[in-house]
């Protein structure tokens, strides 16, 4: 109970640490996720420990580390990928990248669990063909992943996004630190009520997917459809999908802003902008409005010192990017 | 203590436009409280149409560290009911106070205007100061009204908790309850839930679309009243005239379909004053939309009880 507030202070928007996305965030997911994700990065680790140990030997200890953080990957492994098979909107989102990441890791799996049952004299140790599957598929494995954005692509972009902070404009590297878990799409069906194809996480999503430069300058009338279409008219701006999403990835005000950069902005905000840009104010009060605040024995309300917004919004450059600027204005400036 | 608890009123553009009556409610029982109000000169808009509209981060930071330093400039808190304007400036604030690069940045910006912004003060909602710097057993001891009988449901509006831990343990169901709920209980009323409580109120969308911004307030309110609530407790003024001016708009568009009888919307504060005993009158509530006669008919007809 109450804990709305608790830690509203400590995570909200600052970059999530690195420890705190292995144990808290995967933890969210399931305990099986914290286990996968521990079991994959050490044995990433001990696996470069022992390709190192063709020349200087490490000992047996290690071999056999490397084999129990693969028995990590297979225990955590198994429920994570039926959870997500079995979550609708994580179905939505994953791709087919996620099965070619599974087929080959299971690839390596079984083929290391083949090398410890030999090893440990469970089978014969006559030469095998288990170590050089093992390693050749793992090879594959890291270098299909990380070129076709899979699971070693989310793994470094999620290392270089927490340097880098979350003030990115990069969008292919916010795309492959995406875990697709679709937690997005799921708050954003509670939130707004929307079925989930018509949900703006969901659309906001593909269109990302398949528009991933956001760069031409002006943009083509139709991303700016696109833009209206999958965000502007149906998206509340409640930002759930940047609360839930474990890289606190805010893709809706991402595509706004980008839409921004290149010179679109909705027509519809133009009044509302130019009023807070000539008054300080979105809604600025009528003589009317003054009035029944007195009848109601309401303080007045200090004038809004505009020249202030208007410094401010020329600085930044707002005033000129969005169009803000009159004639009468620019001599003002 | 009470005489400590002083915050800079932050009002907002829309408060003193669409819902005084939010704004004397507040004065009255924060004053009851102990609380003292400071008024803001020189602040205006908090910066949320221009994230809203573009997602350009400067200028936001630059326009709510403006205000976020009128408030440091008197040594306050700012103090805000609108969950729009809170979570702007509280995204400011803690944002330019963990990363001095871009404070530095920021504040070269407020240099024009001559101003800084040292991170020293901050922003609270009222529904924060209510639960936490008063504290509920004081709301609880001050209860003269007990809203015995009256069946209430809450929302606490996206922007209050849309970055606050407890709702990241979706899809857990309803894990938003707490400070609302809690004084609410502690006012005597019941606590309904219902279906559509993390259900958004729809009102940033009202610019861009303003049927489909109603549809989703329809949505909250037609679950509202499928769980029989007397009324809506929101803590947020923006919720708050999206649901009581909505369903005068929703009435217009509707035309020929269903509609559900008309579910009176409250805010905190207004309910807090009539525990409290403040009339109809002194809370302003005549400027409500929606008429909130039955309200006051169970309040009325319920109290005289002691309140223990």
């Amino acid at each position: 109970m109450s804990e709305v507030f608790a830690e509203i202070t400590s995570f909200k928007f600052r970059p999530r640490g690195l420890l705190e996305l292995l144990f808290i965030w995967t933890f969210r997911e399931g305990f099986s996720s914290t286990l996968f994700h521990l079991g994959m990065i050490g044995g990433i680790l001990t696996a470069v420990l022992l390709e190192f140990s063709r020349w200087i030997n490490l000992g047996w200890a290690l071999t056999w580390t490397h084999g129990l953080f693969g028995l990590l990957v297979i225990l955590g492994g198994i429920p994570t990928l039926l959870k997500r098979l079995s979550s609708k909107y994580s179905r939505l989102v994953y791709g087919t990248m996620l099965f070619i990441d599974f087929i080959l890791l299971c690839i390596v799996m079984l083929s290391g669990f083949m090398i410890v049952l030999t090893t440990s004299g469970l089978l014969p140790a006559t030469p095998t063909p288990w170590p050089v599957i093992h390693v050749t598929s793992a090879y594959i494995w890291l270098l299909v992943s990380f070129f076709g954005n899979g699971a070693v692509r989310h793994a470094f972009a999620t290392l270089i996004l927490r340097i880098k902070g979350m003030e990115t404009e990069n969008v292919s590297l916010l795309k492959s630190a995406c875990a697709k878990c679709g937690r997005c799409v799921e708050a954003c069906v509670e939130f707004t009520g929307r079925a989930v194809r018509d949900s703006p996480a969901f659309k906001t999503f593909k269109l990302i997917e398949n528009y991933g430069a956001f760069g031409k300058r002006p943009l083509p009338n139709e991303l700016v459809d696109m833009i209206r279409n999958d965000l502007l008219t149906i998206c509340t701006w409640c930002q759930m999908c940047t609360s839930v999403c474990p890289i606190a990835w805010n893709r809706t005000g991402l595509i706004r802003y980008f839409a921004f950069k290149n010179g679109y902005v909705a027509k519809e905000y133009e009044t509302m902008l130019k009023q807070v840009y000539t008054t300080g104010s979105a809604q600025p009060l009528l003589e009317s409005e003054v009035k029944r605040r007195s009848r109601l024995g309401l303080p007045e309300i200090a004038t809004i010192p505009v020249k202030e917004y208007k410094v401010i919004m020329d600085e930044t450059n707002f005033s000129k990017g969005a169009g803000l600027l009159s004639k009468g204005d620019e001599k003002d400036v | 203590m009470s005489s400590e608890l002083r915050y800079a009123l932050f009002l907002g553009c829309a408060v003193p436009k669409f819902a005084p009556n939010l704004e004397l409610s507040l004065r009255k029982v924060l004053e009851n409280f102990g609380v003292e109000l400071e008024t803001l000169d020189g602040a205006g808009c908090c910066g949320f149409p221009i994230d809203l509209s573009t997602s350009d981060h400067k200028t936001v930071y630059a326009i709510s560290a403006m205000n976020l330093a009128l408030a440091e400039e008197k040594d306050l808190d700012l103090l805000t009911i609108c969950n729009g304007c809170y979570e702007t400036l509280k995204k400011a604030e803690i944002t330019l106070k963990t990363r001095p690069k871009l404070r530095d940045e920021i504040n070269k910006v407020l240099e024009k205007i001559g101003r800084e912004y040292k991170g020293r003060t901050g922003v609270k909602h009222v529904l924060e100061v209510l639960w936490r710097d008063i504290g509920v057993e004081k709301i609880r001891s001050q209860v003269t009204n007990p809203l015995k009988g009256l069946r209430i449901a809450t929302h606490y509006g996206c922007h209050l908790i849309s970055h606050a831990d407890d709702v990241d343990k979706l899809p857990s169901a309803s894990r938003i309850t707490g400070y609302l709920d809690e004084i609410v209980s502690a006012l005597g009323g019941e606590v309904v839930e219902y279906s559509g409580k993390k259900l958004c109120c729809g009102n940033p969308l009202i610019i861009m679309n303003l049927r489909g911004s109603l549809e989703i307030a329809f949505k909250k309110l037609k679950s509202v009243s499928e769980a029989k609530a007397d009324c809506l407790v929101t803590a947020c003024s923006t919720c708050y005239y999206q649901f009581d001016q909505g369903q005068l708009l929703l009435r217009r568009i509707m035309k020929g379909k269903e509609m559900m009888s008309p579910i009176p919307i409250l805010y905190i504060t207004e309910l807090i004053g009539l525990s409290q005993g403040f009339s109809e009158k002194d809370l302003g509530l005549t400027l409500h939309r929606i008429s909130l006669k039955s309200v006051l008919g169970k309040i009325s007809s319920g109290s005289g009880g002691t309140y223990a």
